[in-house]
């Protein structure tokens, strides 16, 4: 046979070859709708599968830690309401009760439990807020907007508690500054049947839906080893199978009391982080309740003029009243010098706090250990190899907020 | 105050259904006066075609669809808990800040998007660009020609029919034309020079190919059942569609069970449907819009060149209606009474009078599978895009197929359509009991290992897979 | 908080913990050798402290004890012991920077970048030390005691970018 005679079957070569073919990088973000507040992903794309991804954040980087070190520490607390801004209740707490081990201070008995009553009540606002905007961006507008009606409840309760929606600037070192409104809590009751039936038709519309499993299920998967080594707590940790819930590990404030489940997952997939939420907004509707009835009479912040401002009536009626005031706002509290790590629970995940006081009334330094900042580190890790749709679902179940991760 | 919106909401409705009956009756005197004249004086025929395009297609389907601009946001409103726009009034007299059930949001909008600038990306190939809101709006609206809204009269001495042409080819027609509207969306794509654009021109092209197929299968049934591809006509399956299967009078009044189309093929029906609901492009189907995703193939379009995209969706879904009714939904017919209201002695004299009331029906037909369609979109989460393409080749494929072979075996044996009427009744009470059944708790599948399954088959053919294969 | 993890570091890496003590609320600290941080996390890891929580850094420029100038905090949690691990590494201004543990813990990886960013301590062995909050061209590093809080950064011109991975510099990169 002549080698040159044509041969009309390709060869071995020809047929596995691939097209010759560019991988494409898409910008996503800052500013596009899959990206919650300002972060930015570089994607590399074959066609729609994800081969690398980066995840760039800073974009909404406010310095909150020099802010602090040049502030007094109860001036602290408005800029730990912009860390997690939809739960921001739980950051003023959490910032509170590191401060405290750091005093080494004990507080009220019932601030312990309105402590509880907002942290869950944000909470509840916290996994609303990600279970609506996972089915806003599938597609599902009506469960987002379920979602959003029964959140907006809860920020109706937190305004009348706090005054404000969003910035609740709630507590003060030693306790609160203010005690329940009158009649609150019974219209937290009412809030909260309400917020059931709206959460049971969020779970009517996806938890069963087709789509939404197809979806969610086997997609943003990390394993339990993988999402401890990059620092996942709370819900993102559990869906993997890890029971790790501070408020059972730790319990701090008045959880010791209360009963309450820590909700599982076993995949570690956006399905398991959807159905957690979805439980412990249960969870948190039953600790919220038992803590409105179980919650006793009786001051609402420690009775020590070097950490609590007195009574108006004193300041205006008496000279102690009057300098203690002074020193309290002028030069802040006194904490001692030193250091201290702790750690709360919140919607997230772990909210650690290092303090570092040098004794004047100024924090030294304030280290906070976002929960979310660890999550999204893990990002890439989830969805490389995965489809760029994968991504969606996967960002919205890890409930990324960009004031705690930029800082 | 209930009282009071309810008599709002009727007024409303009789207002709508009014509106339509003269439309319709003044579609049947011009048609009948134009063939006249065109007759007359040129001695050609066409004029009633010609009428129809004006009445039907610009008066009808586009009202419609920029009607539906508005009851899309109202209507997903009501699901949702929400008023929807009310915002604009036109503070004339006593319409002086009322919001009419944000009517004037319409024009509003329209407003809006005519005066915006019209923005073109100076890396775009500006030829393409502008040709793709012009491809993507152009076939889309030309399907309606060959959909029959009515009868065919008398009227002025000349034979009309509320069609704008009755080809010899017709489903072939629509067939054709539908997959010309890729071009629009996948030029607008490639054209914008936009990566995500891009990305949204390929989702759709390869969306619209592979669900072109399923397409075409699920209509070979009805083919087959009534032995014509025409739409209109006397032997068109519109018509067809009128006759009864079993027929009995009560009291001068005709019943029975006529030989509608999702009757003789509910598998088709629901095959048709979620084919041509993927190829509207509309969610759960949206993934070339997927507007978290990419954000779309027409990201870098605005003004009233975005406004044709928008407007193209509506008026598929209003099309995509009309198409359903005229081959599913038994055209302009009612289920009952057909023949007691043609032999009342007022309608054989004025037969336009009868011609418009069933045109009318019509119309009511297709505004209720628009809302049909319109609460599916603001219900299902998106698909995503290998989901999508699972769902086409191999669930509604393979179903089409079957469906196929099984229709024509029971034609050859029962050229009277009764069995197949009676395979497709079983059909129906199967996909009915296998959707009404509860699933498992959540708990309980939470706790077993749900690893990723198949995407099997979903949402609305989810019922019809065992259904098909517990039958067959 | 039981000192088993210093403890266990003290026995299977000796030299490593430099120093132990308690803080004012009781809990232990260890103070790691400086170029040993990396041996010592994989013995943490090993130790079951497998959740990587935290790490920062401090400038201690103003603090009484102020040489060596930066601390180096990291916190890691174990599962069955159910208790944080506080370890520290003190790192002078001269010699500022101390291997990495990103191969040991993946968490580290944006931790660590943090703490260039912020502090201006290197890593060495990082190999993508890119700033984690702030841009390329940021000068100094903000939150030193010496930077001041009112302090300005110069305007940067629009530069192009090579590597859309990388950013349009490399510094930073070790």
């Amino acid at each position: 046979m002549a080698h040159d005679e044509y041969d009309p079957t390709p060869s071995n070569d020809e047929l596995e070859a691939h097209l010759q073919t560019r991988n494409m990088v898409v910008n996503l973000g800052p500013s596009h709708p899959a990206m919650h507040g300002t972060v930015r992903m570089k994607v590399e794309l074959d066609g729609e599968t994800i081969v690398k991804a980066d995840t760039e954040i800073g974009f909404l980087h406010r310095g909150f830690q020099k802010s602090c070190e040049n502030v007094t520490w109860t001036q602290c607390i408005p800029y730990t309401d912009r860390l997690n801004y939809v739960s921001a209740l739980m950051n003023n707490f959490g910032f509170l009760s590191a401060v405290e081990k750091l005093i080494g201070l004990e507080i009220p008995e019932r601030a312990k439990f309105i402590r509880v009553i907002g942290a869950e009540l944000h909470r509840i606002a916290d996994h609303l807020t990600a279970t609506g905007a996972l089915g806003l961006e599938l597609g599902a507008f009506a469960a987002f907007l379920y979602g959003i009606e029964a959140r907006e409840l809860i920020q109706d309760r937190v305004t009348e508690l706090t005054g404000a929606r969003l910035t609740t600037n709630y507590g003060r070192v030693g306790g609160l500054n203010r005690d329940l409104p009158p009649g609150w809590g019974d219209k937290v009751l009412r809030t909260l049947t309400k917020v059931e039936e709206l959460c049971g038709e969020v779970s009517a519309l996806l938890t069963h839906n087709r789509i939404f499993t197809d979806r969610c299920r086997g997609t943003g998967v990390i394993t339990a080893t993988d999402a401890l080594d990059f620092g996942f707590t709370g819900p993102c940790l559990r869906a993997c199978g890890v029971n790790l819930d501070l408020r059972k590990q730790k319990p701090y404030w008045a959880y010791d009391q209360l009963k309450f489940e820590v909700a599982m997952g076993k995949n570690g997939d956006n399905y398991d982080r959807y159905l957690i939420r979805v439980k412990e907004i249960a969870e948190s509707i039953s600790l919220i309740r038992q803590a409105l009835d179980k919650m006793p009479e009786g001051p609402v912040i420690v009775d020590d003029r070097r950490i609590a401002l007195p009574p108006k009536d004193e300041v205006y009626g008496t000279i102690e009243g009057v300098m203690a005031h002074f020193k309290l706002v002028m030069e802040g509290i006194q904490v001692p010098a030193g250091e201290v790590y702790d750690a709360t629970e919140a919607a997230n995940g772990e909210l650690g706090w290092y303090l570092r006081s040098d004794g004047s009334g100024r924090p030294y330094k304030v280290h906070v250990r976002a929960p979310g900042f660890h999550i999204l580190s893990g990002v890439g890790k989830m969805i490389e190899g995965r489809m760029l749709a994968d991504l969606i679902p996967t960002f919205d179940t890890i409930n990324m907020i960009g004031g705690e991760v930029e800082q | 105050m209930k009282m009071k919106k309810w008599i709002e909401v009727s007024l409303a409705i009789g207002f709508i259904i009014g509106a339509l009956y003269g439309l319709m009756a003044a579609a049947y005197g011009l048609s009948g006066l134009l063939e006249g004249l065109l007759k007359d004086k040129f001695g050609v025929s066409g004029g009633a075609g010609f009428a129809n395009l004006l009445v039907l297609m610009l008066g009808c389907v586009m009202v419609i669809a920029t009607a539906l601009t508005l009851a899309e946001r109202k209507w997903s409103a009501m699901m949702q808990d929400r008023i929807g726009p009310n915002r604009a009034t036109i503070d004339i007299g006593p319409l002086k800040g009322r919001a009419l059930g944000g009517v004037p949001h319409i024009v509003t909008d329209v407003l809006k998007l005519l005066t915006k600038e019209d923005f073109q990306p100076a890396t775009a190939s500006k030829f393409l660009f502008n040709l793709g809101p012009i491809l993507a709006f152009a076939p889309v609206f030309a399907l309606f020609a060959i959909v029959p809204v009515g009868p065919t009269l008398e009227v002025a001495g000349q034979k009309v029919g509320l069609y704008v042409a009755n080809p010899d080819f017709g489903l072939l027609y629509m067939l054709g034309i539908a997959s010309l509207a890729v071009y629009g969306t996948s030029l607008a794509g490639w054209a914008s020079n936009n990566k995500f654009a891009l990305l949204g021109g390929v989702r759709a092209s390869s969306q619209m190919i592979s669900y072109e197929v399923a397409l075409g299968l699920s209509l070979v049934g009805m083919m087959i059942a009534f032995g014509t591809v025409q739409l209109a006509g006397p032997t068109g399956m519109s018509e067809m569609q009128g006759h009864y299967l079993w027929k009995a009078t009560v009291g001068g009044l005709d019943v029975g069970i006529p030989a509608w189309g999702f009757l003789l093929q509910p598998v088709g029906f629901i095959l048709f449907f979620a084919a041509a609901f993927a190829e509207t492009k509309r969610a759960p189907f949206d993934v070339p819009e997927g507007e978290s995703e990419i954000i779309g193939y027409f990201v870098e379009y605005s003004g009233m060149k975005f406004g044709l995209f928008m407007i193209a969706e509506f008026v598929e879904v209003v099309v995509l209606s009309g198409v359903l009714t005229a081959i599913f939904f038994g055209g302009w017919t009612l289920p009952f009474g057909n023949e007691a209201l043609a032999s009342v002695g007022f309608f054989q004299d004025h037969p336009w009078v009868l011609g418009a009331l069933f045109a009318t029906i019509f119309w009511v037909k297709v505004i209720l599978l628009c809302y049909l369609q319109l609460a599916i979109r603001w219900t299902f989460p998106r698909f995503r895009y290998d989901q999508i393409q699972t769902l086409g080749w191999k669930i509604l494929l393979p179903m089409g197929l079957v469906n196929l072979f099984v229709t024509g075996a029971l034609i050859l044996w029962d050229p009277t359509l009764r069995s197949l009427a009676i395979a497709g009744g079983l059909e129906i009470a199967l996909i009915a009991a296998v959707t009404l059944v509860p699933r498992g708790g959540a708990k309980d599948e939470h706790a077993e290992d749900h690893g990723h399954g198949g995407h099997g088959a979903h949402g609305a053919t989810d019922a019809a897979a065992p259904a098909l294969a517990a039958h067959h | 908080m039981s000192t088993y993890a210093l403890e266990q570091l003290e026995a299977r890496l000796p030299g490593a913990l430099e120093q132990r003590y308690q803080d004012r609320a009781g809990d232990h600290w260890g103070v790691v050798a400086r170029l040993k941080i990396a041996d010592a996390a994989k013995v943490v890891k090993e130790l079951g402290y497998t959740l990587f929580v935290s790490m920062d850094c401090v400038d201690r420029l103003h603090l009484p004890e102020s040489t060596p100038r930066f601390e180096v905090l990291y916190f890691f949690y174990s599962l069955e012991r159910n208790e944080h691990l506080r370890l520290k590494v003190l790192v002078s201004e001269d010699e500022c920077e101390l291997p990495t543990i990103r191969f040991v813990y993946q968490g580290a990886n944006w931790a660590e970048r943090l703490a260039w960013d912020f502090y201006g301590v290197r890593f060495t062995g990082h190999g993508d030390l890119r700033r984690m909050l702030l841009y390329e061209e940021f000068q100094g590093h903000p939150l030193r005691k010496d930077y001041a809080m009112r302090d300005r950064q110069p305007l940067i011109p629009e530069r192009p970018i090579k590597d859309i991975f990388r950013g349009p510099g490399t510094s930073g990169v070790s």
